[in-house]
């Protein structure tokens, strides 16, 4: 096992920082050490730095003999033939566009129609999804059974190309505020980037569980990069239904979520607390934690044995992003001896763009910025410059100009920066930002709102972290019914969970907008 | 049916279960939640759900009918 502080100085030593000098460091210092594990009893499977370096390699090998700067993407539950494919995809310079399995194949085949793929690879649980995104004949397809086949020849295989890291390597789809995704697109030196230096800001001391999808950069920034770079290994959960148990059997030290994975286990705990009648010990506890804590003594994870068995034992660290975070969550967790390290990203920015460190941790602020990001604001709005910033939009030079306005992102997030510290205070611009790190254009499901018959105006916005849908209907109509076909289409995260009904128009502005 | 569904689903909600209570709206339940609650959908009725499946839960009718559903073709 190689220690922190050496593999730590084997990194620094990087010449150029991009994925595959990332993956190397540690296959030449750590061949052995295990990198994944999946799967569970006699299909449980250990990868180790070196296996998964030469299947990468050997993939990277296949895949450029036969495509160069094309578009691949990728559409599958988290596995490590998922992870295996987005490197080998960059390596072999190409470009990976991973997809959200949980959008609608109409909406994914306009995805992948739209950033041009040639081909899709896809795991089996959506065999029949790829058979929609093929139809027509113009996109290519690999499974990940055959891709096991080819990975399973890997033998030390020589793949010396090296791609331009600054040119495109991934387009990330991304909720606008205009309805339509936006298709983000990251060099190989943004996203080496971003997680080279926030796994400096923020290393990592154990092994972790990955569970957020992994077609969010921030899954894959930290949850898989990160943890790499680490030394650590990070096994691959099978989805949110395994989570509770899969902390249980892997006893991670640390894991990467989203705001509503807290809020959960929070809600789980006083709910446990409830039904033992151990709400008031639970109290007690948590006061005594607090003033031992004040005068030096730390006996949280003691306390709070029972808790902390729960969650596998040795949680520690709580690397949270993807939505606003209640500071009531971080003290909870602080009380009962867990860190919550909160954060801010944006895609865009490949996406960490600030984090709170071990050495500091400031209430209600996101953090500082990354090491290799300067963050200021102009106007309010929380602008971002550095080599973790997106390329632009792909096919949308007019957006993409504006977004990257004098050289800064402009990222559309109402903040301020104050002692070096970043805080938020909510968005410029109209995009839903739920708890589970999902952004949903309020304009999008207004546009699909106004497709009703009934309706008259619409507006739809965020409140209490649920979607309202405010509707202004012809003769007083009740929508209720057209409304529930509609969820019915939309992936359970953009759906609108409450129609509110107006008797009278919506105020406008003087040019006949809706006043929001 | 209902009423088995409702005893479990009522453990994660504070709101009235009916038939027709749309699941993420009226009772407010969270992807988290429906995954804990799927599970328990397994044990008690010996079945097993396809994650894919869930993203087609929309009402607490949809469960019904998909429940009914699996557990005459598991008979």
């Amino acid at each position: 096992m190689l220690k922190t502080e050496d593999l730590q100085r084997y990194y620094r030593q990087i010449g150029t920082v991009d994925l595959r000098s990332i993956l190397e460091v540690r296959v030449a210092h750590d061949p052995d050490g295990i990198a994944y594990i999946y799967g569970e009893g006699e299909t449980h499977t250990e990868k180790s730095c070196r296996q998964y370096y030469d299947e990468v390699i050997s993939l990277a090998s296949y895949l450029h003999e036969r495509y160069q700067h094309a578009k691949i993407a990728l559409i599958g539950e988290n596995s490590y033939l998922w992870i295996v494919s987005f490197f080998a995809t960059i390596i072999s310079d190409n470009i990976i566009v991973p997809l959200d399995k949980d959008l609608p194949p109409t909406e994914l085949k306009e995805l992948a129609q739209r950033s041009d793929c040639e081909l899709l690879i896809y795991s089996q649980t959506y065999a029949d999804v790829a058979e929609v995104l093929c139809e027509g004949g113009s996109l290519a397809s690999l499974s990940m059974p055959e891709i096991s086949n080819i990975v399973a020849q890997a033998n030390q295989a020589e793949f010396t190309h090296q791609r331009d890291h600054e040119d495109t390597c991934a387009i990330f789809f991304t909720s606008g505020t205009t309805g339509k995704p936006k298709g983000v697109m990251l060099s190989d030196k943004n996203i080496s980037h971003d997680s080279y230096y926030s796994a400096f800001d923020l290393w990592l001391k154990g092994d972790s569980v990955l569970t957020l999808p992994l077609h969010h950069t921030f899954s894959l920034a930290v949850g898989v990069i990160g943890a790499y770079m680490c030394g650590h290994a990070v096994y691959i959960s099978k989805g949110l239904r395994y989570f509770a148990g899969d902390l249980v059997k892997h006893h991670p030290f640390s894991i990467c979520v989203v705001p509503l994975y807290l809020e959960t286990i929070y809600k789980r705990i006083w709910r446990q607390a409830k039904d033992t009648g151990s709400e008031g010990k639970l109290r007690w506890g948590l006061r005594i934690s607090r003033t031992l804590k004040k005068l030096g003594i730390d006996v949280r994870r003691k306390l709070f044995k029972e808790i902390h068995d729960e969650l596998g034992g040795k949680l520690t660290d709580i690397i949270c992003g993807g939505a606003f975070l209640d500071q009531d969550y971080i003290d909870f967790f602080d009380d009962i001896g867990i860190n919550i390290y909160n954060g801010y990203g944006i895609t865009e920015c490949s996406p960490i763009v600030s984090v709170n460190r071990a050495e500091k941790r400031v209430p209600h602020s996101v953090g500082k910025p990354m090491s290799c990001l300067e963050v200021i604001t102009i106007n309010g709005e929380i602008c971002v410059r550095g080599d973790a910033v997106m390329l632009g939009y792909y096919g949308d030079p007019h957006t993409s100009h504006d977004a990257l306005a004098g050289g800064w992102f402009h990222t559309g997030d109402l903040g301020y920066v104050d002692d070096g510290y970043v805080f938020i205070q909510g968005r410029k611009k109209n995009l839903i930002i739920l708890p589970n790190g999902k952004n949903v254009s309020a304009e999008e499901l207004e546009e699909h709102l106004e497709h009703i018959d009934a309706v008259s105006e619409v507006v739809v916005r965020s409140e209490n972290d649920r979607i309202v849908a405010e509707v202004y209907c012809k003769d007083g109509q009740n929508v209720d019914a057209e409304v529930e076909a509609l969820n019915r289409k939309l992936p359970p995260y953009k759906r609108i969970a409450e129609v509110r009904y107006r008797d009278t128009e919506f105020p406008k502005t003087t040019t006949q907008k809706i006043k929001r | 049916m209902f009423e088995s569904v409702k005893g479990i689903l009522e453990n994660y909600t504070e709101y009235e279960v009916r038939e027709d209570s749309s699941l993420m709206g009226d009772l407010a339940l969270s992807s988290f939640d429906m995954a804990a609650i799927v599970a328990e959908f397994e044990d008690k009725f010996s079945i097993s759900v396809h994650d894919r499946d869930i993203i087609n839960f929309v009402t607490v009718k949809d469960i019904i009918n998909y429940l009914e559903e699996k557990t005459s073709s598991s008979n």
